[in-house]
């Protein structure tokens, strides 16, 4: 019997209502199991290692109990990412959340009461029984990885599943309960029409999440795309489409009630990713488990990207481990990643975090990739397809 | 005693085995253990040893049956001629040194006829006979053919193998004469290198033609002017031996507390300044950079450092010439002179590998002779943004030079085609054997400085070789190429080129700039012009997106990491205006422009 952890409420949806603006306290858990590596792909996660979960979690309560909570935030949040973290069963999430209880590394105080639970989940991966078991745990917020509603595109893609056993994953996870979901898209696909596309964005809307990201496919190193994007065996549309798809999703999405809040991000009012917006702006957060980043006070440290080393380990906080795997850096006074972070917003930043920058804001303000409004500097609409040429000044 | 001392030098076409040769004498004399020997030791700089080729003439001593023998390094590149004529001048004798399978080559010939303008008595040295491909018969027969040197003179050697060192020993015994000079004549002593040593000053190297010279003898320098008291004589093994006296027909080294290489110049005769001679020693010349461009720091606060290691540099390097300039594009920097491009490029690569620069350099250029309308005097203008406006030039004229180049004869036509591509008239050709052809052009300096050498190796599959002289200005219908980007003249992309070429290098031009020169948030529209006249356009088109689409967690050092090198990609490039010229845009107006 599967029973939730008493400190974790479960999460109604007046709790999350409330619209944060300062930086907040987050865990991250990573979860790095997959039935197999998806083309695109070059997060840490592993195919074929599933026999290692079982160890995998005990280290991860072993670490969670290691842990030092945070400083306060006004705004809590727990999130599971892989990976594939439906891979994992319920009992999975039921210890690592009950040793949540007496160790929180969250601080205690109101943020606790309107916690934000993500799990990201693959279609194909957990049926609705598994579903309603993780929601009973306290999991309030499922993101789930469509990507496309092709599925020619899934194939190339690598994916598992079919763009129908997405829609009835993405009902189940209605039907139990969750009450703020969001769909991953992926446009610039190889050989992806910019028609494909807006029938994609049109049936996301037609699904009503509560949230919405559309990502532009990037060639990593490391990954079978890059591998064939050597050989010159991907047809990836022209930069002319790929700005038009992004439009075309910026357009729709603004038009049926989901704000543009981030470059990628898209939410329905008061349902914007608060785990994902105390990354940019540079709240405090704690990763567990292997690959996982960890910002607190201005220091960044990451635990080891490999399974095994990661379950070797000795854990110990902070970091994890005092070991070579473990690489631990000072920003500059924090300045410069919170701006570049902070811009990714919508919103932007006050313009008084951007002292010292002074030459540079007035060529992005002539070059029109900046703009002031009110008392923010925020990216136009060029800049947000030349967001790197904005952050690359601030480093 | 004059009688046991023997000077000489190892002159060769590239790569035909000199500095082997020199390390291999010094072992076979003892006068560096096999145990400290480096290969090439004569060569001292890391750039040297690395190109494989010599920039700066040494010399050294060494004692062999009861003689002393002074070998005299010197430079192996055609930039360097002067220098090699007077260190050739501070011997008696010269090994002409022939690659086994390759034969007599351009420098071969520039090389021997230095030696015999200087009166050296020349010894043939067939090298590398170990070789498979090795000819020694053919190649004697160059010999007496080319030089009229009888086949029984020739030495076969193999440097490597340690082949025929002895008899080259020997040979420099028996047939090199002994010096001449009266030791009570006034003092005479020939500079033929020197370099600067931050604790001692200059450090000279010298001949002694007549006279002697000791520590503490107050000498003046007959041409640059200097007056200076000897601190201290000595001879050259691997370091400085200090002796009491250097008398006529030694090779040596002084330091007399000389600031500056250009107080103590190659080529200048010292005498005593109390008891002086009559006359210096003839070959003396001040020589003048040929090539020249500027150089830009990449970062403006930068120019303090470049000024001061161009001027380190310059204390070791006569030859090296620079003074301040502006460009509207590029901001401050430096105009700098050189004796050819390799000068120029070794010049770069130390001031980036030794002072930590990045610098721009810009197309180098040769100097032009412009006569002015109203009978005004001709102006020299080393810099293509300093030409006087169309309007008030009466003509324009730039110098040539004499370039002979051996090639089978298989390449002729190849060869006559690059050759006259490159603006140069023929003047003869001449068979050496069968299959050996020296052909003979006149042609404008420019014209070499771009890429000429790597492209006639390139039609004749590396079998031809060159040498050149200069022979002074010519008129030439020259006009001025400028590129606009943005609208904006570069005046530091300005180039200038004969009238009838402009058309097509201004195309190949902005077409290679538009390749080189990276996207930017706006478009930017490319021109040649010609005074007003726009005589080719391109567009680079506007950077569409840059944009990172992923979260990745919180891993925000991956974000960072990939912005610093968006952004260090950036600082090597050089913000001209609002665009962001990478060297390549340089490089490209070497290529294509000059």
């Amino acid at each position: 019997m599967i029973t939730p952890s008493s400190f974790l409420p479960l999460a109604k949806g007046e709790n999350v209502e409330r619209r944060e603006t300062r930086g907040g306290a987050a865990l991250y858990v990573h979860l790095p199991f997959c039935k197999r590596k998806c083309n695109y792909c070059d997060f840490v996660s592993y195919a074929g290692k599933e026999e290692l979960i079982d160890r995998y979690v005990e280290k991860l309560c072993e670490e969670i109990k290691t842990l030092t909570p945070l400083p306060a935030g006004e705004r809590q949040t727990i999130f599971f990412g892989g990976g594939t973290p439906t891979l994992l069963e319920p009992k999975h999430y039921e210890k690592i959340l009950t040793t949540l209880t007496p160790h929180p590394p969250l601080p205690k105080g109101e943020g606790a009461k309107t916690i934000e639970i993500t799990i990201e989940a693959n279609p194909g991966t957990a049926d609705r029984a598994k579903l309603k078991e993780l929601r009973l745990l306290g999991i309030n917020r499922i993101s789930i990885g469509i990507q496309s509603f092709h599925d020619r595109h899934l194939k190339t893609l690598g994916r598992i599943h079919d763009s129908e056993t997405a829609e009835r994953f993405y009902d189940d996870a209605r039907a139990v309960g969750f009450e703020n979901i969001n769909i991953d898209l992926i446009f610039g696909l190889p050989d992806q029409s910019l028609l494909e596309w807006k029938k994609d964005v049109q049936q996301a809307i037609v699904m009503q999440p509560e949230h919405l990201s559309a990502y532009r496919l990037q060639i990593e190193e490391g990954t079978h795309f890059y591998q064939q994007q050597t050989t010159n065996n991907l047809q990836l549309p022209t930069e002319e489409t790929e700005i038009a798809m992004y439009e075309y999703a910026v357009d729709c999405f603004w038009l049926t009630g989901y704000k543009h809040y981030e470059i990628s991000n898209f939410a329905k009012p008061g349902r914007e990713c608060r785990h994902n917006l105390n990354y940019w702006q540079m709240g405090n957060w704690l990763g567990v488990g292997a690959g996982a980043h960890s910002h607190v006070d201005g220091k960044l440290w990451a635990n080891p990207d490999s399974i095994e080393t990661y379950l070797k380990t000795p854990s110990s906080f902070p970091p994890l481990a005092k070991g070579e795997n473990v690489e631990r850096s000072e920003t500059r006074g924090g300045q410069h990643d919170s701006l570049f972070m902070g811009l990714r917003l919508l919103d932007g930043l006050p313009t008084e975090k951007f002292q010292g920058f002074e030459s540079e804001v007035a060529e992005l303000l002539a070059d029109g990739l900046l703009k002031q409004e009110n008392c923010n500097y925020k990216l136009t609409k060029k800049g947000l397809h030349l967001a790197n040429l904005v952050f690359e000044k601030f480093i | 005693m004059l009688s046991k001392i023997r000077n000489f030098s190892i002159i060769a076409h590239i790569d035909h085995g000199k500095s082997t040769l020199a390390d291999r004498l010094l072992e076979f004399t003892g006068t560096i253990s096999k145990r400290d020997m480096k290969a090439q030791v004569l060569d001292t700089m890391d750039l040297e040893r690395e190109r494989g080729i010599t920039i700066k003439a040494q010399a050294i001593r060494m004692n062999y049956k009861g003689y002393i023998i002074n070998l005299i390094d010197t430079p192996g590149h055609v930039d360097f001629s002067y220098e090699v004529s007077r260190s050739l001048a501070a011997c008696e004798g010269a090994l002409l040194l022939i690659d086994a399978s390759q034969g007599i080559e351009a420098q071969t010939l520039a090389n021997a006829n230095l030696a015999t303008q200087a009166k050296l008595k020349i010894i043939p040295v067939i090298n590398k006979i170990d070789l498979p491909a090795a000819e020694p018969d053919k190649i004697m027969e160059e010999i007496e053919n080319i030089f009229a040197i009888s086949r029984d003179e020739v030495i076969l050697a193999s440097a490597k193998e340690g082949i025929g060192i002895s008899d080259i020993l020997d040979a420099v015994i028996e047939r090199v004469p002994p010096p001449a000079g009266d030791q009570n004549a006034p003092l005479q002593a020939l500079i033929f290198d020197s370099h600067y040593d931050s604790f001692r000053g200059v450090i000279a190297y010298i001949r002694i033609v007549n006279g002697s010279l000791k520590q503490g003898q107050k000498i003046i320098m007959m041409g640059a002017g200097g007056e200076f008291e000897v601190q201290e004589v000595g001879t050259l093994k691997l370091g400085l031996i200090p002796q009491e006296e250097l008398n006529a027909g030694e090779v040596g080294y002084i330091v007399a507390n000389i600031k500056d290489v250009k107080e103590c110049r190659v080529g200048d005769t010292i005498t005593n300044l109390v008891k002086p001679a009559a006359h210096m020693l003839p070959g003396y010349v001040q020589i003048k950079p040929m090539v020249f461009c500027g150089f830009y720091p990449l970062a403006g606060e930068d120019y303090e450092n470049l000024k001061d290691a161009v001027g380190k540099l310059q204390l070791n390097d006569a030859a090296l010439f620079f003074e301040p300039e502006t460009s509207a594009a590029l901001g401050y920097g430096l105009r700098c002179g050189f004796l050819g491009l390799l000068h120029l490029e070794i010049i770069q690569e130390r001031l980036e590998r030794e002072f930590n620069l990045n610098i721009i350099a810009t197309a180098p250029n040769v100097v032009y002779k412009v006569n002015l309308i109203n009978g005004k005097e001709a102006k020299y203008v080393d810099n293509p943004s300093l030409m006087p406006p169309t309007a008030e030039i009466a003509s324009v004229e730039e110098p040539y030079l004499k370039l002979t180049i051996f090639t089978p004869s298989d390449y002729v036509g190849s060869v006559m085609d690059l050759a006259i591509d490159k603006r140069a008239t023929f003047i003869n050709m001449e068979y050496l054997d069968q299959k050996r052809v020296m052909l003979t052009f006149e042609m404008p300096l420019s014209e070499i400085i771009s890429e000429f050498h790597d492209q006639l190796k390139s039609v004749t599959r590396g079998y031809a070789s060159m040498d050149y002289e200069l022979i002074g200005y010519k008129e030439s219908d020259l006009v001025k190429l400028d590129i606009l980007l943005n609208g904006e003249p570069v005046d530091a992309l300005s180039i200038i080129v004969h009238r009838e070429k402009a058309y097509y290098k201004g195309k190949k031009l902005v077409e290679k700039l538009k390749e080189v020169i990276p996207r930017h948030q706006f478009q930017i529209p490319i021109q040649a012009s010609i005074g007003a006249k726009v005589i080719a356009r391109e567009n680079i088109s506007a950077m569409g997106k840059n944009v990172l689409a992923k979260c990745y967690g919180g891993d925000i050092t991956r974000k960072r990491k990939l912005l610093e090198k968006q952004k260090e990609g950036k600082k090597r490039m050089k913000r001209v205006g609002r665009v962001d010229l990478p060297q390549e845009a340089f490089l490209a107006v070497l290529r294509i422009g000059t």
